[in-house]
Protein backbone atom coordinates (compact mmCIF):
# COMPACT_ATOMS: atom_id res chain seq x y z
CA UNK A 1 0.00 0.00 0.00
CA UNK A 2 1.57 3.13 -1.10
CA UNK A 3 0.28 6.48 -0.03
CA UNK A 4 1.05 10.16 -0.23
CA UNK A 5 3.47 11.39 2.38
CA UNK A 6 5.32 14.58 3.15
CA UNK A 7 8.72 14.80 4.82
CA UNK A 8 9.81 18.11 6.32
CA UNK A 9 13.34 18.85 7.49
CA UNK A 10 15.10 21.62 9.37
CA UNK A 11 18.86 21.39 8.82
CA UNK A 12 21.51 23.07 10.94
CA UNK A 13 22.44 26.50 9.45
CA UNK A 14 26.15 25.80 9.97
CA UNK A 15 25.98 22.93 7.46
CA UNK A 16 27.57 23.56 4.05
CA UNK A 17 25.65 23.27 0.80
CA UNK A 18 27.26 19.89 0.08
CA UNK A 19 26.11 18.51 3.39
CA UNK A 20 22.57 19.77 2.76
CA UNK A 21 22.51 18.05 -0.63
CA UNK A 22 23.91 14.86 0.94
CA UNK A 23 21.03 14.74 3.39
CA UNK A 24 18.52 15.44 0.62
CA UNK A 25 20.03 12.67 -1.54
CA UNK A 26 20.05 10.18 1.31
CA UNK A 27 16.31 10.69 1.82
CA UNK A 28 15.41 10.59 -1.88
CA UNK A 29 17.58 7.51 -2.47
CA UNK A 30 15.86 5.54 0.28
CA UNK A 31 12.46 6.49 -1.12
CA UNK A 32 13.36 5.55 -4.69
CA UNK A 33 14.87 2.22 -3.61
CA UNK A 34 11.59 1.33 -1.90
CA UNK A 35 9.64 1.84 -5.17
CA UNK A 36 8.43 5.29 -4.15
CA UNK A 37 8.10 8.31 -6.44
CA UNK A 38 9.19 11.84 -5.58
CA UNK A 39 6.51 14.31 -6.62
CA UNK A 40 7.89 17.60 -5.41
CA UNK A 41 10.85 19.05 -3.51
CA UNK A 42 10.20 22.41 -1.89
CA UNK A 43 13.29 24.27 -0.66
CA UNK A 44 12.76 27.39 1.39
CA UNK A 45 16.43 27.99 2.12
CA UNK A 46 17.50 29.83 5.27
CA UNK A 47 14.62 31.02 7.41
CA UNK A 48 14.33 32.57 10.84
CA UNK A 49 12.97 30.20 13.47
CA UNK A 50 10.10 31.15 15.76
CA UNK A 51 12.25 30.07 18.71
CA UNK A 52 15.90 28.98 18.99
CA UNK A 53 16.66 25.27 18.45
CA UNK A 54 20.00 23.99 19.74
CA UNK A 55 21.02 27.68 20.20
CA UNK A 56 20.51 28.46 16.50
CA UNK A 57 18.14 31.22 15.38
CA UNK A 58 18.08 30.12 11.73
CA UNK A 59 17.39 26.90 9.90
CA UNK A 60 17.42 25.46 6.38
CA UNK A 61 13.95 24.18 5.42
CA UNK A 62 13.30 21.37 2.94
CA UNK A 63 9.95 19.66 2.21
CA UNK A 64 9.71 16.50 0.10
CA UNK A 65 6.40 15.08 -1.19
CA UNK A 66 6.37 11.39 -2.08
CA UNK A 67 4.04 8.59 -3.10
CA UNK A 68 5.55 5.51 -1.51
CA UNK A 69 4.82 2.50 0.77
CA UNK A 70 4.78 3.16 4.51
CA UNK A 71 7.57 0.82 5.59
CA UNK A 72 10.04 2.85 3.48
CA UNK A 73 9.22 5.95 5.50
CA UNK A 74 10.06 4.10 8.69
CA UNK A 75 13.60 3.63 7.38
CA UNK A 76 13.70 7.33 6.41
CA UNK A 77 12.75 8.18 9.97
CA UNK A 78 15.55 5.97 11.32
CA UNK A 79 18.08 7.71 9.07
CA UNK A 80 16.94 11.20 10.04
CA UNK A 81 17.07 10.40 13.74
CA UNK A 82 20.71 9.34 13.44
CA UNK A 83 21.94 12.28 11.36
CA UNK A 84 23.36 15.08 13.50
CA UNK A 85 22.83 17.98 11.08
CA UNK A 86 19.06 17.52 11.01
CA UNK A 87 17.64 19.55 13.89
CA UNK A 88 13.95 18.69 13.41
CA UNK A 89 11.89 16.58 11.03
CA UNK A 90 8.24 15.70 10.46
CA UNK A 91 6.59 12.92 8.41
CA UNK A 92 2.89 13.25 7.55
CA UNK A 93 0.40 11.15 5.64
CA UNK A 94 -1.61 13.43 3.39
CA UNK A 95 -4.26 11.40 1.56
CA UNK A 96 -6.41 10.16 4.44
CA UNK A 97 -7.60 13.63 5.34
CA UNK A 98 -9.24 14.06 1.95
CA UNK A 99 -11.63 11.14 2.53
CA UNK A 100 -13.49 12.85 5.36
CA UNK A 101 -14.44 15.95 3.37
CA UNK A 102 -17.68 14.54 1.92
CA UNK A 103 -19.72 16.13 4.68
CA UNK A 104 -18.10 19.49 4.09
CA UNK A 105 -18.85 19.33 0.37
CA UNK A 106 -22.50 18.49 1.10
CA UNK A 107 -22.73 21.44 3.48
CA UNK A 108 -21.18 23.80 0.92
CA UNK A 109 -23.60 22.59 -1.77
CA UNK A 110 -26.51 23.24 0.56
CA UNK A 111 -25.18 26.72 1.29
CA UNK A 112 -24.88 27.45 -2.43
CA UNK A 113 -28.48 26.39 -2.98
CA UNK A 114 -29.62 28.68 -0.19
CA UNK A 115 -27.75 31.66 -1.63
CA UNK A 116 -29.24 30.96 -5.09
CA UNK A 117 -32.75 30.88 -3.61
CA UNK A 118 -32.26 34.21 -1.87
CA UNK A 119 -30.96 35.73 -5.10
CA UNK A 120 -34.09 34.61 -6.95
CA UNK A 121 -36.28 36.12 -4.24
CA UNK A 122 -34.47 39.43 -4.53
CA UNK A 123 -34.84 39.44 -8.33
CA UNK A 124 -38.60 38.88 -8.27
CA UNK A 125 -40.03 42.14 -7.04
CA UNK A 126 -43.59 41.01 -6.37
CA UNK A 127 -42.79 38.74 -3.43
CA UNK A 128 -41.05 41.22 -1.11
CA UNK A 129 -43.91 43.73 -1.59
CA UNK A 130 -46.34 41.19 -0.19
CA UNK A 131 -44.01 40.60 2.71
CA UNK A 132 -43.76 44.31 3.47
CA UNK A 133 -47.54 44.55 3.52
CA UNK A 134 -47.79 41.63 5.88
CA UNK A 135 -44.89 42.69 8.10
CA UNK A 136 -46.06 45.91 9.76
CA UNK A 137 -49.09 44.20 11.27
CA UNK A 138 -46.75 41.68 12.87
CA UNK A 139 -44.45 44.45 14.02
CA UNK A 140 -47.17 46.38 15.73
CA UNK A 141 -48.15 43.33 17.68
CA UNK A 142 -44.61 42.34 18.56
CA UNK A 143 -43.20 45.76 19.45
CA UNK A 144 -44.92 46.42 22.76
CA UNK A 145 -44.11 42.87 23.85
CA UNK A 146 -40.43 43.27 23.10
CA UNK A 147 -40.30 46.57 24.97
CA UNK A 148 -41.88 45.18 28.05
CA UNK A 149 -39.57 42.17 28.00
CA UNK A 150 -36.31 43.92 27.16
CA UNK A 151 -36.39 46.94 29.44
CA UNK A 152 -36.15 45.25 32.84
CA UNK A 153 -33.01 43.46 31.60
CA UNK A 154 -31.21 46.70 30.83
CA UNK A 155 -32.00 48.09 34.28
CA UNK A 156 -28.89 47.08 36.23
CA UNK A 157 -26.44 48.05 33.44
CA UNK A 158 -27.74 51.34 32.10
CA UNK A 159 -29.23 53.82 34.55
CA UNK A 160 -30.36 56.49 32.08
CA UNK A 161 -32.78 54.27 30.23
CA UNK A 162 -34.16 52.80 33.41
CA UNK A 163 -35.20 56.19 34.84
CA UNK A 164 -38.22 56.86 32.63
CA UNK A 165 -39.18 53.24 33.11
CA UNK A 166 -39.25 53.60 36.86
CA UNK A 167 -41.40 56.66 36.42
CA UNK A 168 -43.86 54.70 34.30
CA UNK A 169 -43.82 51.92 36.82
CA UNK A 170 -44.41 54.42 39.62
CA UNK A 171 -47.25 55.97 37.69
CA UNK A 172 -48.69 52.51 37.08
CA UNK A 173 -48.34 51.74 40.76
CA UNK A 174 -50.05 54.98 41.64
CA UNK A 175 -52.83 54.12 39.25
CA UNK A 176 -53.11 50.69 40.80
CA UNK A 177 -53.24 52.22 44.26
CA UNK A 178 -55.91 54.63 43.11
CA UNK A 179 -57.83 51.74 41.62
CA UNK A 180 -57.50 49.85 44.86
CA UNK A 181 -58.67 52.92 46.78
CA UNK A 182 -61.62 53.21 44.48
CA UNK A 183 -62.51 49.58 44.91
CA UNK A 184 -62.15 49.85 48.66
CA UNK B 1 -33.95 41.20 14.22
CA UNK B 2 -36.93 40.77 16.47
CA UNK B 3 -36.04 37.59 18.24
CA UNK B 4 -37.40 37.19 21.74
CA UNK B 5 -34.74 38.12 24.27
CA UNK B 6 -33.72 35.52 26.76
CA UNK B 7 -34.22 37.21 30.11
CA UNK B 8 -31.17 37.80 32.28
CA UNK B 9 -28.47 37.21 29.68
CA UNK B 10 -26.22 40.27 29.29
CA UNK B 11 -24.10 38.59 26.64
CA UNK B 12 -27.12 38.23 24.41
CA UNK B 13 -27.81 41.96 24.66
CA UNK B 14 -24.23 42.84 23.70
CA UNK B 15 -24.48 40.65 20.61
CA UNK B 16 -27.51 42.59 19.45
CA UNK B 17 -25.68 45.88 19.60
CA UNK B 18 -22.09 45.32 18.49
CA UNK B 19 -21.27 42.07 16.72
CA UNK B 20 -21.61 41.10 13.10
CA UNK B 21 -22.44 37.50 12.36
CA UNK B 22 -19.28 35.40 12.54
CA UNK B 23 -18.45 32.90 9.81
CA UNK B 24 -15.80 30.28 9.15
CA UNK B 25 -13.23 31.89 6.85
CA UNK B 26 -11.93 28.46 5.74
CA UNK B 27 -15.40 27.37 4.64
CA UNK B 28 -15.81 30.62 2.73
CA UNK B 29 -12.65 29.95 0.71
CA UNK B 30 -13.56 26.25 0.38
CA UNK B 31 -10.34 24.95 1.94
CA UNK B 32 -10.47 21.21 2.56
CA UNK B 33 -7.51 20.87 4.84
CA UNK B 34 -5.25 23.40 6.48
CA UNK B 35 -1.53 23.29 5.72
CA UNK B 36 0.79 23.67 8.69
CA UNK B 37 3.46 25.28 6.49
CA UNK B 38 1.30 28.34 5.85
CA UNK B 39 2.35 30.25 8.96
CA UNK B 40 0.86 33.57 7.87
CA UNK B 41 -2.65 32.05 8.01
CA UNK B 42 -2.05 30.32 11.34
CA UNK B 43 -0.82 33.56 12.91
CA UNK B 44 -4.34 35.02 12.62
CA UNK B 45 -5.67 32.36 14.99
CA UNK B 46 -2.97 32.82 17.65
CA UNK B 47 -2.62 35.35 20.45
CA UNK B 48 0.59 37.27 21.05
CA UNK B 49 1.35 34.84 23.83
CA UNK B 50 1.05 31.92 21.40
CA UNK B 51 -2.29 30.60 22.63
CA UNK B 52 -4.77 29.16 20.12
CA UNK B 53 -7.91 31.30 19.89
CA UNK B 54 -11.18 29.48 20.66
CA UNK B 55 -13.78 28.89 17.94
CA UNK B 56 -16.35 31.01 19.74
CA UNK B 57 -14.08 34.05 19.24
CA UNK B 58 -13.01 33.44 15.64
CA UNK B 59 -16.21 31.76 14.38
CA UNK B 60 -14.48 28.82 12.66
CA UNK B 61 -16.56 25.66 12.26
CA UNK B 62 -15.88 22.53 14.28
CA UNK B 63 -14.21 20.66 11.41
CA UNK B 64 -11.73 23.44 10.67
CA UNK B 65 -11.08 24.30 14.31
CA UNK B 66 -9.91 20.72 14.90
CA UNK B 67 -7.61 20.92 11.89
CA UNK B 68 -6.34 24.34 12.92
CA UNK B 69 -5.32 22.99 16.32
CA UNK B 70 -3.40 20.15 14.72
CA UNK B 71 -1.81 22.42 12.12
CA UNK B 72 -0.67 24.90 14.77
CA UNK B 73 0.84 22.14 16.88
CA UNK B 74 2.73 20.80 13.85
CA UNK B 75 3.91 24.28 12.99
CA UNK B 76 5.15 24.70 16.55
CA UNK B 77 7.22 21.54 16.21
CA UNK B 78 8.77 22.87 13.00
CA UNK B 79 9.50 26.30 14.58
CA UNK B 80 7.13 28.15 12.23
CA UNK B 81 4.89 29.28 15.11
CA UNK B 82 5.99 29.98 18.65
CA UNK B 83 5.05 28.03 21.74
CA UNK B 84 3.11 29.65 24.58
CA UNK B 85 5.17 32.30 26.34
CA UNK B 86 4.29 33.84 29.71
CA UNK B 87 3.51 37.56 29.64
CA UNK B 88 6.42 39.80 30.62
CA UNK B 89 5.89 42.54 33.17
Amino acid sequence: MSREYEVGLIINPEASEEEVEKIKKSVTDILEKGKGTIDNIDEWGRKKLAYPIEKHNEGIYIFIKTFSPGNVLASVERRLKLSEKVMRFIILRLDDKLKKTNRLEKRWKRAEKMTKKTDIDEKTESKPERRTTSKPAGEIISKPESRTVSKPEIKPEIKKESKPETKTEKSSEIIKEENNAETE
Amino acid sequence: MQRPNKPGSPRFQKKQFFSRKKYCSFCKERIKFIDYKNASVLDKYILETGKILPARVTGTCNYHQKQLGKAIKRARHMALVKFIEPKRG
